[in-house]
Protein backbone atom coordinates (compact mmCIF):
# COMPACT_ATOMS: atom_id res chain seq x y z
CA UNK A 1 0.00 0.00 0.00
CA UNK A 2 1.05 3.36 -0.74
CA UNK A 3 2.10 5.93 2.04
CA UNK A 4 0.19 8.68 2.88
CA UNK A 5 2.86 11.88 2.92
CA UNK A 6 2.77 14.64 5.62
CA UNK A 7 4.56 17.66 4.94
CA UNK A 8 6.32 19.43 7.38
CA UNK A 9 7.58 22.54 5.29
CA UNK A 10 4.76 24.82 6.46
CA UNK A 11 2.41 24.81 9.21
CA UNK A 12 -0.23 23.32 7.09
CA UNK A 13 0.75 20.10 7.62
CA UNK A 14 -0.79 18.65 4.89
CA UNK A 15 -1.46 14.87 4.60
CA UNK A 16 -1.30 13.99 0.69
CA UNK A 17 -2.66 10.73 -0.29
CA UNK A 18 -1.22 9.18 -3.32
CA UNK A 19 -1.13 11.53 -6.60
CA UNK A 20 -2.85 14.47 -3.97
CA UNK A 21 -1.29 17.91 -4.13
CA UNK A 22 -0.78 20.25 -1.17
CA UNK A 23 -2.54 23.78 -0.09
CA UNK A 24 -0.01 25.20 -2.15
CA UNK A 25 -0.50 23.05 -5.36
CA UNK A 26 3.18 22.88 -6.00
CA UNK A 27 4.20 19.77 -3.64
CA UNK A 28 2.27 16.34 -4.20
CA UNK A 29 2.73 12.82 -3.11
CA UNK A 30 3.68 10.62 -6.14
CA UNK A 31 4.15 6.92 -5.13
CA UNK A 32 4.96 7.99 -1.18
CA UNK A 33 7.24 10.41 -1.66
CA UNK A 34 6.90 14.23 -1.60
CA UNK A 35 7.89 16.00 -5.10
CA UNK A 36 8.52 19.79 -5.25
CA UNK A 37 6.32 20.39 -9.00
CA UNK A 38 7.75 23.41 -9.80
CA UNK A 39 11.23 22.92 -8.96
CA UNK A 40 13.15 24.92 -11.63
CA UNK A 41 10.03 25.71 -13.51
CA UNK A 42 10.32 29.52 -13.05
CA UNK A 43 6.79 31.01 -14.39
CA UNK A 44 8.04 34.94 -14.63
CA UNK A 45 11.35 35.96 -14.23
CA UNK A 46 12.35 39.95 -14.43
CA UNK A 47 14.77 42.72 -13.35
CA UNK A 48 13.75 45.18 -10.97
CA UNK A 49 14.90 47.87 -8.90
CA UNK A 50 15.57 46.71 -5.55
CA UNK A 51 13.39 49.61 -4.29
CA UNK A 52 10.06 47.49 -5.98
CA UNK A 53 10.19 44.73 -3.32
CA UNK A 54 10.59 47.18 -1.68
CA UNK A 55 13.92 47.25 0.00
CA UNK A 56 15.02 50.80 1.03
CA UNK A 57 17.88 49.93 3.37
CA UNK A 58 19.31 46.92 1.12
CA UNK A 59 21.63 47.79 -1.98
CA UNK A 60 19.67 51.25 -2.72
CA UNK A 61 19.42 51.48 -6.62
CA UNK A 62 20.97 48.16 -7.74
CA UNK A 63 19.11 46.55 -9.94
CA UNK A 64 17.77 42.88 -8.77
CA UNK A 65 16.86 39.28 -10.40
CA UNK A 66 13.72 38.37 -9.59
CA UNK A 67 12.07 34.94 -10.10
CA UNK A 68 8.89 33.04 -9.13
CA UNK A 69 7.04 29.95 -10.17
CA UNK A 70 3.68 29.49 -9.29
CA UNK A 71 2.16 28.53 -5.89
CA UNK A 72 1.50 29.82 -2.51
CA UNK A 73 0.57 28.08 0.99
CA UNK A 74 -1.66 31.11 1.98
CA UNK A 75 -4.84 32.37 0.14
CA UNK A 76 -5.49 36.10 0.89
CA UNK A 77 -8.03 37.10 -0.61
CA UNK A 78 -6.58 40.26 -1.68
CA UNK A 79 -3.85 38.46 -3.41
CA UNK A 80 -2.56 41.57 -5.56
CA UNK A 81 -0.67 38.58 -7.69
CA UNK A 82 -3.37 35.72 -7.84
CA UNK A 83 -2.83 35.00 -10.94
CA UNK A 84 0.21 33.07 -10.51
CA UNK A 85 0.17 32.71 -6.44
CA UNK A 86 -2.83 31.14 -7.11
CA UNK A 87 -2.56 28.98 -10.76
CA UNK A 88 -1.90 25.23 -10.76
CA UNK A 89 1.33 24.57 -12.42
CA UNK A 90 -0.23 23.18 -15.27
CA UNK A 91 -1.71 26.65 -16.21
CA UNK A 92 1.88 28.06 -17.20
CA UNK A 93 4.38 26.72 -19.71
CA UNK A 94 7.52 27.02 -18.66
CA UNK A 95 11.25 25.95 -19.11
CA UNK A 96 12.98 23.98 -16.89
CA UNK A 97 16.30 26.52 -15.56
CA UNK A 98 18.92 24.93 -13.88
CA UNK A 99 19.83 26.96 -10.35
CA UNK A 100 23.36 27.43 -11.76
CA UNK A 101 21.70 29.33 -14.76
CA UNK A 102 19.38 31.84 -12.50
CA UNK A 103 22.77 32.61 -11.29
CA UNK A 104 24.64 32.88 -14.56
CA UNK A 105 21.29 35.20 -15.61
CA UNK A 106 22.27 37.65 -12.40
CA UNK A 107 25.62 37.86 -13.83
CA UNK A 108 25.13 38.22 -17.22
CA UNK A 109 22.49 40.99 -16.42
CA UNK A 110 24.95 42.77 -14.16
CA UNK A 111 22.55 42.26 -10.92
CA UNK A 112 24.18 41.47 -7.86
CA UNK A 113 21.52 39.84 -6.13
CA UNK A 114 18.68 37.99 -6.68
CA UNK A 115 15.07 38.18 -5.56
CA UNK A 116 12.89 35.04 -4.76
CA UNK A 117 9.51 36.82 -4.89
CA UNK A 118 6.20 37.48 -6.62
CA UNK A 119 4.02 34.66 -5.41
CA UNK A 120 5.69 32.35 -2.32
CA UNK A 121 9.53 31.61 -2.30
CA UNK A 122 9.11 29.36 0.79
CA UNK A 123 6.55 27.27 -0.93
CA UNK A 124 8.95 26.71 -3.68
CA UNK A 125 11.38 25.75 -1.24
CA UNK A 126 13.56 23.84 -2.55
CA UNK A 127 14.50 25.71 -5.75
CA UNK A 128 14.90 28.84 -3.35
CA UNK A 129 17.48 26.74 -1.67
CA UNK A 130 19.82 25.59 -4.65
CA UNK A 131 19.43 28.87 -6.25
CA UNK A 132 20.39 31.06 -2.87
CA UNK A 133 22.98 28.32 -1.94
CA UNK A 134 24.81 28.14 -5.28
CA UNK A 135 24.10 32.43 -5.79
CA UNK A 136 26.39 32.93 -2.71
CA UNK A 137 28.96 30.87 -3.37
CA UNK A 138 29.10 32.92 -6.44
CA UNK A 139 29.31 35.97 -4.51
CA UNK A 140 25.69 36.93 -4.62
CA UNK A 141 23.38 38.20 -2.49
CA UNK A 142 19.69 36.73 -2.32
CA UNK A 143 16.05 38.58 -1.20
CA UNK A 144 13.55 36.68 0.03
CA UNK A 145 10.21 38.61 -0.40
CA UNK A 146 7.65 36.40 1.67
CA UNK A 147 4.76 35.70 3.82
CA UNK A 148 7.08 33.82 6.46
CA UNK A 149 4.38 31.12 6.56
CA UNK A 150 6.70 28.21 7.36
CA UNK A 151 8.10 25.94 10.07
CA UNK A 152 11.14 26.92 12.16
CA UNK A 153 13.64 24.15 11.19
CA UNK A 154 13.22 24.43 7.02
CA UNK A 155 13.46 28.46 7.40
CA UNK A 156 16.80 28.37 9.87
CA UNK A 157 18.17 25.91 7.25
CA UNK A 158 17.65 28.22 4.96
CA UNK A 159 18.62 31.77 6.09
CA UNK A 160 22.05 31.32 6.41
CA UNK A 161 22.01 32.25 2.51
CA UNK A 162 20.06 35.11 2.64
CA UNK A 163 21.04 38.39 3.03
CA UNK A 164 17.59 40.78 3.44
CA UNK A 165 14.06 39.96 3.26
CA UNK A 166 11.13 41.87 3.29
CA UNK A 167 8.37 39.94 5.14
CA UNK A 168 4.86 40.77 5.19
CA UNK A 169 2.84 41.22 8.60
CA UNK A 170 -0.40 41.06 6.85
CA UNK A 171 -2.29 42.17 9.87
CA UNK A 172 -1.43 41.48 14.09
CA UNK A 173 -4.57 39.79 14.86
CA UNK A 174 -5.06 35.92 14.21
CA UNK A 175 -8.18 36.37 13.35
CA UNK A 176 -7.04 38.92 10.60
CA UNK A 177 -5.12 35.90 9.15
CA UNK A 178 -7.60 33.39 9.52
CA UNK A 179 -10.33 35.06 7.55
CA UNK A 180 -8.33 36.80 5.00
CA UNK A 181 -5.35 34.70 4.46
CA UNK A 182 -6.54 31.35 5.36
CA UNK A 183 -3.51 31.06 8.04
CA UNK A 184 -2.61 32.07 11.42
CA UNK A 185 -0.49 34.71 13.25
CA UNK A 186 2.41 33.18 14.93
CA UNK A 187 4.45 31.53 12.51
CA UNK A 188 5.03 34.56 10.97
CA UNK A 189 5.97 36.18 14.20
CA UNK A 190 8.11 33.44 14.13
CA UNK A 191 10.13 33.97 11.00
CA UNK A 192 10.11 37.70 11.68
CA UNK A 193 11.92 37.11 14.85
CA UNK A 194 14.29 34.34 13.18
CA UNK A 195 15.09 36.84 10.41
CA UNK A 196 15.66 39.91 12.57
CA UNK A 197 18.21 38.02 14.91
CA UNK A 198 20.11 36.50 11.87
CA UNK A 199 22.66 38.34 9.92
CA UNK A 200 19.73 39.62 7.11
CA UNK A 201 18.77 42.85 6.81
CA UNK A 202 14.56 42.78 7.42
CA UNK A 203 12.35 44.87 6.16
CA UNK A 204 8.45 44.60 6.73
CA UNK A 205 5.35 45.60 4.70
CA UNK A 206 1.71 45.83 5.90
CA UNK A 207 -0.65 45.85 3.32
CA UNK A 208 -3.42 48.19 4.60
CA UNK A 209 -6.69 47.18 3.82
CA UNK A 210 -10.05 49.28 3.82
CA UNK A 211 -11.91 47.94 6.93
CA UNK A 212 -9.99 45.07 7.62
CA UNK A 213 -6.58 46.50 8.88
CA UNK A 214 -6.69 50.24 8.99
CA UNK A 215 -8.16 50.90 12.52
CA UNK A 216 -5.23 53.55 14.40
CA UNK A 217 -5.62 50.30 17.35
CA UNK A 218 -4.06 47.87 14.27
CA UNK A 219 -1.17 50.51 13.48
CA UNK A 220 -0.35 50.77 17.04
CA UNK A 221 -0.62 47.11 17.94
CA UNK A 222 1.65 46.08 14.73
CA UNK A 223 4.24 49.26 15.20
CA UNK A 224 4.30 48.37 18.94
CA UNK A 225 4.88 45.07 18.96
CA UNK A 226 7.72 45.54 15.97
CA UNK A 227 9.44 47.91 18.37
CA UNK A 228 9.64 45.39 20.97
CA UNK A 229 10.43 42.07 18.90
CA UNK A 230 12.27 43.51 16.37
CA UNK A 231 13.64 46.69 17.47
CA UNK A 232 12.95 50.19 16.44
CA UNK A 233 15.58 50.23 13.52
CA UNK A 234 13.64 48.16 11.38
CA UNK A 235 12.27 49.38 8.30
CA UNK A 236 8.49 49.37 8.04
CA UNK A 237 6.04 50.24 4.77
CA UNK A 238 3.01 50.69 5.01
CA UNK A 239 1.31 49.36 1.44
CA UNK A 240 -1.79 51.11 -0.48
CA UNK A 241 -4.35 48.02 -0.94
CA UNK A 242 -5.79 48.03 -4.81
CA UNK A 243 -8.62 45.77 -5.48
CA UNK A 244 -8.20 42.74 -6.45
CA UNK A 245 -8.71 39.42 -6.63
CA UNK A 246 -11.67 38.12 -4.34
CA UNK A 247 -11.50 41.61 -2.42
CA UNK A 248 -12.82 43.80 -5.75
CA UNK A 249 -15.80 45.69 -3.70
CA UNK A 250 -12.87 47.62 -1.73
CA UNK A 251 -11.91 50.60 -2.53
CA UNK A 252 -8.17 51.52 -2.63
CA UNK A 253 -6.31 52.90 0.77
CA UNK A 254 -6.86 56.43 0.88
CA UNK A 255 -3.60 58.26 1.55
CA UNK A 256 -4.52 60.38 4.76
CA UNK A 257 -4.90 56.23 6.12
CA UNK A 258 -1.57 55.36 4.91
CA UNK A 259 0.11 58.54 6.96
CA UNK A 260 -2.04 57.90 9.28
CA UNK A 261 -0.40 54.79 10.16
CA UNK A 262 2.99 56.55 9.69
CA UNK A 263 2.60 59.15 12.15
CA UNK A 264 1.49 56.26 14.85
CA UNK A 265 4.37 53.84 13.78
CA UNK A 266 6.41 57.11 14.37
CA UNK A 267 4.63 57.53 17.77
CA UNK A 268 5.69 54.04 18.56
CA UNK A 269 9.55 54.77 18.20
CA UNK A 270 9.83 52.82 14.88
CA UNK A 271 13.18 54.78 13.12
CA UNK A 272 12.27 54.07 9.53
CA UNK A 273 8.44 54.22 8.55
CA UNK A 274 7.64 54.41 4.57
CA UNK A 275 4.43 54.28 2.83
CA UNK A 276 4.31 52.40 -0.70
CA UNK A 277 2.66 51.89 -3.46
CA UNK A 278 1.83 55.27 -3.99
CA UNK A 279 3.89 57.88 -5.02
CA UNK A 280 4.23 60.77 -2.04
CA UNK A 281 7.28 62.20 -1.62
CA UNK A 282 8.52 62.74 1.91
CA UNK A 283 7.21 59.32 3.10
CA UNK A 284 9.94 57.62 0.88
CA UNK A 285 13.19 59.30 1.83
CA UNK A 286 14.88 57.98 4.72
CA UNK A 287 16.02 60.53 7.53
CA UNK A 288 18.79 60.01 9.94
CA UNK A 289 17.03 58.45 13.36
CA UNK A 290 19.31 60.94 15.35
CA UNK A 291 19.69 64.55 13.57
CA UNK A 292 16.90 63.98 11.17
CA UNK A 293 19.11 64.70 8.48
CA UNK A 294 17.47 63.78 4.51
CA UNK A 295 19.63 60.65 3.59
CA UNK A 296 18.31 59.39 1.49
CA UNK A 297 15.58 60.81 -1.08
CA UNK A 298 13.43 58.31 -3.92
CA UNK A 299 11.00 59.54 -6.17
CA UNK A 300 8.88 56.58 -7.07
CA UNK A 301 11.55 53.41 -7.62
CA UNK A 302 14.48 56.06 -8.27
CA UNK A 303 17.07 57.40 -6.22
CA UNK A 304 17.66 61.18 -6.39
CA UNK A 305 19.93 61.62 -3.92
CA UNK A 306 21.61 58.94 -1.60
CA UNK A 307 23.94 60.88 1.25
CA UNK A 308 24.90 57.52 3.00
CA UNK A 309 28.94 57.70 3.81
CA UNK A 310 30.25 53.97 4.82
CA UNK A 311 26.96 52.94 6.38
CA UNK A 312 26.40 56.63 8.46
CA UNK A 313 24.54 59.78 8.49
CA UNK A 314 27.62 62.04 7.18
CA UNK A 315 26.14 65.12 9.63
CA UNK A 316 26.36 62.85 12.76
CA UNK A 317 27.86 59.69 12.29
CA UNK A 318 24.80 57.54 14.40
CA UNK A 319 25.18 54.22 12.04
CA UNK A 320 22.20 53.23 9.50
CA UNK A 321 20.53 50.34 9.97
CA UNK A 322 21.22 48.52 6.20
CA UNK A 323 24.03 47.11 3.97
CA UNK A 324 24.38 50.27 1.96
CA UNK A 325 27.01 48.96 -1.19
CA UNK B 1 -26.33 -17.20 30.32
CA UNK B 2 -25.57 -13.79 31.55
CA UNK B 3 -21.85 -14.34 30.40
CA UNK B 4 -22.27 -15.90 27.11
CA UNK B 5 -24.38 -12.95 25.99
CA UNK B 6 -21.51 -10.98 27.48
CA UNK B 7 -18.97 -12.61 25.52
CA UNK B 8 -20.69 -12.82 22.33
CA UNK B 9 -21.20 -8.79 22.19
CA UNK B 10 -17.66 -8.52 23.58
CA UNK B 11 -16.56 -10.70 20.30
CA UNK B 12 -18.58 -8.50 18.14
CA UNK B 13 -16.75 -5.41 19.30
CA UNK B 14 -13.71 -7.05 19.39
CA UNK B 15 -14.03 -7.83 15.54
CA UNK B 16 -15.12 -3.72 14.84
CA UNK B 17 -12.38 -2.83 17.23
CA UNK B 18 -9.76 -4.93 14.70
CA UNK B 19 -11.17 -3.91 11.26
CA UNK B 20 -9.59 -0.74 11.41
CA UNK B 21 -6.55 -2.01 11.99
CA UNK B 22 -6.39 -4.45 9.58
CA UNK B 23 -6.72 -1.30 7.04
CA UNK B 24 -3.04 0.17 8.75
CA UNK B 25 -2.52 3.16 6.39
CA UNK B 26 1.36 3.93 6.76
CA UNK B 27 2.29 7.43 6.91
CA UNK B 28 5.49 9.18 5.75
CA UNK B 29 6.63 12.53 7.38
CA UNK B 30 8.87 14.68 4.74
CA UNK B 31 9.94 18.72 5.29
CA UNK B 32 12.26 18.58 2.17
CA UNK B 33 10.59 17.65 -1.34
CA UNK B 34 12.31 16.04 -4.25
CA UNK B 35 12.53 17.80 -7.58
CA UNK B 36 10.98 16.60 -10.30
CA UNK B 37 13.41 15.49 -13.15
CA UNK B 38 14.40 18.26 -15.35
CA UNK B 39 11.65 18.45 -17.98
CA UNK B 40 9.39 15.78 -16.85
CA UNK B 41 6.41 17.83 -16.16
CA UNK B 42 3.35 15.17 -14.79
CA UNK B 43 0.91 18.23 -16.71
CA UNK B 44 -0.20 19.84 -19.92
CA UNK B 45 0.40 23.12 -20.44
CA UNK B 46 -2.36 25.53 -20.74
CA UNK B 47 -1.09 28.83 -21.20
CA UNK B 48 1.45 28.31 -24.10
CA UNK B 49 2.29 32.20 -25.06
CA UNK B 50 3.24 33.42 -21.47
CA UNK B 51 7.15 35.06 -21.88
CA UNK B 52 8.86 33.84 -18.72
CA UNK B 53 11.75 35.87 -19.16
CA UNK B 54 11.62 39.37 -19.68
CA UNK B 55 14.63 41.62 -19.31
CA UNK B 56 14.38 44.67 -20.45
CA UNK B 57 11.05 45.74 -18.27
CA UNK B 58 9.73 45.77 -14.80
CA UNK B 59 7.80 43.03 -13.48
CA UNK B 60 3.78 43.81 -13.72
CA UNK B 61 3.77 41.84 -9.98
CA UNK B 62 3.72 43.33 -7.09
CA UNK B 63 7.32 42.66 -5.10
S1 LIG C 1 4.28 23.54 1.94
FE1 LIG C 1 2.44 23.05 0.73
S2 LIG C 1 2.20 20.85 0.92
FE2 LIG C 1 3.64 21.46 2.51
S3 LIG C 1 2.36 21.75 4.34
FE3 LIG C 1 2.56 23.75 3.35
S4 LIG C 1 0.80 23.95 1.98
FE4 LIG C 1 0.98 21.77 2.55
Amino acid sequence: MIPLVKCELCPRYCVLDNGQKGECRIRINMDGKLYAVTFGHPCSIHIDPMEKKPLYHFLPGTPILSLATVGCNLHCKNCQNWEISQAEPYQYETKFIEPENIVSLAIQYKSPSIAYTYTEPLAYYEYTYECCKISAEKGLKNVLVTAGYINKEPYKRLLPFIHSANIDLKGITDEFYRTVCDGTLKPVLQTLELTKNSHAILEVTNLVIPTLNDKEEDFQKLSSWIAQNLGKDTPLHFSQFYPRYKMTHLPPTPLETLLKARQIANNEGLYFVYIGNIVHRDSSNTYCPSCNTLLIERYGYNILQNNITQGKCPKCNTEIYGIWQ
Amino acid sequence: MKIKRRTFLSSIVFTFLQKPKMKKVSLVRQTYAIPLSKNKLIYDVQNKKKKIFSPSKHSPWAG
